[in-house]
C-alpha cells in the first residue's frame, strides 16, 4: 500500500466520526440542553488532575489509573490460569472431558452476574485493609482502591476467552509436524517447547487481546456498583447524578483511548508472532 | 552368511487394518513381504491406497502392525530407530521456524550449540541449492524450495536409511528431474539406503536399484523388479522405455487379478 491511498483510506476512514462530532457538536448548542460543549469535554480530557465537583471523588488521572490497576491485575491473574489450563485441555483428552462441560456451563453467564457473589465471597474491602495489615502510614492511596471482589470479576471475564483460545489452538497442532518432530528424537518437552507452543503462540494473544477487551468493559461496569469509591465506572456515575456530563463523556474518553491503546498493543504482538500464519499450504 | 545381501530393510508377512469412524474394517497390508538392501536404492511402487505410506509408517514406528514383523538393520520391530530419517507425503518443516533453523532442527533437539547449528544448516542447505536462502519462512518458499530444504534437514539427522513418500509428487515435471538428480547425488556421497514410495512408474525407473510393485485391496507385493540400467540414467532411452512397458504390464495385470 503506498502513502497517497494510505491517506485517502485513512482520510474515507474519520468520515463517520467527524459526523458524529457535528451530531454532538448541534446537539450541545440547543437551548437549554444538558449536553457538554465538545470544546468543554476537550478541556478536562487534557487535564487528567480534573475532578468533578463531588465530595471525595477522585481526579480523572487517578480513576484511569485506578481501573487500569484493577484490570491489571485481574488480568495478569486471568493469563496465568488460563494459559497453562488451557495448554492442558487442549493437548490432553482426560483434562478437557473433566474441564470442558464446567467451563461451558459458567462462561455463558455475564462476569457482572459474578459481583454479588464475589462480594460475598471476598468481601467488599480492599487490598490495603482486607489483604496486607500494613499500617496506613505506609500505604499507597492506590492501595485502597483495589478490592478483591473487583480483581476476581476482571479475572473472570478475562480467562475464559484466553482458556477457549489457548486449548483450541493447542489442540489443532497438525499430527503430522507432532510425528515429524518425535521422529527427530524429541521428547514430551521438547514436542511441547517447540511445536505445541509456538503453534499456539499467535491464538493465545488472539485470546488475549478479546480477553482484555472483556475485562475493560467488565470494570467499567463493575465501578458503576454502589460501594466504589473511584475508577473511571464511577466517574461516569458521580457525574452523571451531580449533573456534570462533560465528566462522562470525558471519561468515556478515557476508557476508549486506554482501550484502543492496550488493543494496539496486542494487535501488534499477535501479527509479529503470527507473521507465518500467511501459510496456505 | 557371506551369499546374502546386507538387509537395511524387511517386512516379513506384515498384516495392518484399520478401522475407520464407521467401524468398517480396512486392509491396508496383508500378507507384505518385503526387503531392501543396504546402499541401494529401493522403490515401491502401486497405485493410491495400495499401502505404501502405511508400509513407511511401520517403519517409522508412527504405526504397530497387527501382525509378521520388520527389522530395521537386523533390529526387530524397532521403535523409532535413530539410524532411520522420514519425509512424509506433506511437508513437515515448522512453519514458524526460518529454513535455517528448520535444517539445524535436529541438531537443536541433540543441543548443538546454536553456533555450530549455523554453520551445519548453512553447509547443509548449499549441497541441496538453496544457498542464500537460510532466512526464508517456508510459505516463502516455492513447493520445490519446500522439498529441497526436507532434504537439507534428512542431511542434519545423519541417518544412514532414508524413507521418503512420495516427496516430489506435486512438482513440476522439470523441477522433479532436478530434485531427482540431487537426490540420487546426497544418497551416493553419503551412502544412504533409501526407501522411495511413489507412483510414477517412471520415477520409479529412473531412481530405483530394485522395484517392488505393489498391488491394492489389500496391498501386497505382486513383483519385484531389478533395474540393471547404469547411472545417469536416460529416460529416453529404448531400455527405459523397455522397463517402463514391463512394469506397466506388471501393474495393469495385478489390478486386473485384484
Ligand atoms: N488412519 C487410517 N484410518 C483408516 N484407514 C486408513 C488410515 N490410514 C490409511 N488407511 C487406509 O489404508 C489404505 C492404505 O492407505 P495408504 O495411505 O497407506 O495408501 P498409499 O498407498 O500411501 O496411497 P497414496 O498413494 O494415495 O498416498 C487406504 O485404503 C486408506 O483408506
Ligand atoms: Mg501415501
Amino acid at each position: 500500500m503506498n502513502f497517497s491511498k494510505f491517506l485517502s483510506r485513512a482520510a474515507t476512514g474519520t468520515i463517520l466520526p467527524l459526523l458524529l462530532l457535528g451530531a454532538w457538536h448541534y446537539a450541545a448548542s440547543r437551548p437549554g440542553t444538558l449536553v457538554p460543549t465538545v470544546s468543554d469535554v476537550c478541556r478536562i480530557i487534557l487535564q487528567p488532575a480534573a475532578k468533578p465537583e463531588s465530595i471525595d471523588t477522585p481526579c480523572l488521572g487517578f480513576s484511569a489509573l485506578v481501573s487500569l490497576t484493577r484490570v491489571g491485575l485481574g488480568y495478569l491473574l486471568a493469563v496465568t490460569l488460563a494459559v497453562p489450563l488451557g495448554l492442558l485441555i487442549g493437548r490432553n483428552a482426560a483434562a478437557r472431558a473433566a474441564v470442558s462441560p464446567l467451563v461451558t456451563m459458567l462462561r455463558v453467564v455475564c462476569p457482572i452476574a459474578w459481583l454479588p457473589l464475589a462480594i460475598l465471597l471476598l468481601g467488599v474491602g480492599n487490598l490495603a485493609e482486607t489483604i496486607w495489615g500494613i499500617p496506613a502510614a505506609y500505604r499507597h492511596k492506590l492501595l485502597f482502591e483495589i478490592q478483591p471482589a473487583m480483581v476476581f470479576i476482571i479475572c473472570w471475564g478475562a480467562f475464559f476467552p484466553i482458556l477457549l483460545a489457548t486449548a483450541s489452538s493447542a489442540h489443532a497442532v497438525r499430527k503430522s509436524l507432532l510425528e515429524n518432530a518425535w521422529l527427530l528424537g524429541a521428547g514430551s518437552w521438547s514436542l511441547f517447547r517447540h511445536v505445541v507452543l509456538p503453534h499456539s503462540l499467535p491464538s493465545i494473544v488472539s485470546g488475549m487481546r478479546i480477553g482484555l477487551g472483556i475485562s475493560w468493559m467488565v470494570i467499567v461496569a463493575a465501578e458503576l456498583y454502589p460501594g466504589t469509591r473511584s475508577g473511571l465506572g464511577y466517574t461516569i456515575w458521580v457525574s452523571q447524578d451531580t449533573v456534570q456530563y462533560q465528566y462522562t463523556f470525558a471519561a468515556v474518553f478515557y476508557i476508549m483511548a486506554i482501550g484502543l491503546i492496550i488493543n494496539g498493543l496486542l494487535w501488534f504482538l499477535e501479527k509479529r508472532l503470527g507473521h507465518w500464519q500467511a501459510e496456505v499450504v | 552368511m557371506p551369499n546374502e545381501p546386507d538387509l537395511a530393510i524387511t517386512f516379513h508377512e506384515v498384516a495392518k487394518s484399520f478401522t475407520n469412524r464407521d467401524g468398517q474394517k480396512c486392509q491396508a497390508l496383508k500378507n507384505f513381504t518385503v526387503s531392501a538392501e543396504s546402499g541401494r536404492v529401493t522403490c515401491l511402487l502401486g497405485p493410491t491406497g495400495c499401502g505404501k505410506t502405511t508400509a513407511l509408517r511401520i517403519l517409522a514406528g508412527l504405526e504397530k502392525c497387527d501382525s509378521g514383523y520388520f527389522s530395521v538393520n537386523a533390529t526387530r520391530n524397532a521403535d523409532r530407530s535413530p539410524a532411520l530419517a522420514y519425509v512424509s507425503q506433506q511437508h513437515t518443516l515448522l512453519p514458524w521456524l526460518r529454513l535455517e533453523d528448520n535444517v539445524a532442527f535436529p541438531l537443536r533437539l541433540r543441543g548443538v550449540s546454536k553456533k555450530e547449528r549455523r554453520r551445519a544448516a548453512g553447509a547443509f542447505l548449499d549441497k541441496v541449492g538453496l544457498a542464500g536462502k537460510e532466512r526464508l519462512f517456508p510459505h516463502e518458499c516455492s513447493g520445490g524450495m519446500r522439498q529441497r530444504a526436507m532434504l537439507a534437514r534428512l542431511l542434519a539427522t545423519g541417518a544412514g536409511l532414508w524413507l521418503l513418500d512420495e516427496p516430489f509428487a506435486n512438482l513440476d515435471e522439470k523441477t522433479r528431474f532436478v530434485l531427482e538428480d540431487t537426490l540420487l547425488a546426497l544418497i551416493r556421497e553419503n551412502n544412504i539406503s533409501a526407501l522411495f514410495v511413489t507412483h510414477g512408474i517412471e520415477e520409479a525407473v529412473y531412481l530405483a536399484d530394485r522395484i517392488v510393485i505393489m498391488s491394492p485391496s489389500p496391498g501386497h507385493v505382486v513383483a519385484n523388479v531389478e533395474v540393471p540400467l547404469p547411472r545417469q540414467r536416460d529416460r529416453l532411452s529404448s531400455e527405459f522405455s523397455a522397463l517402463m512397458e514391463t512394469i506397466r504390464e506388471n501393474l495393469d495385470s495385478a489390478i486386473l487379478a485384484g
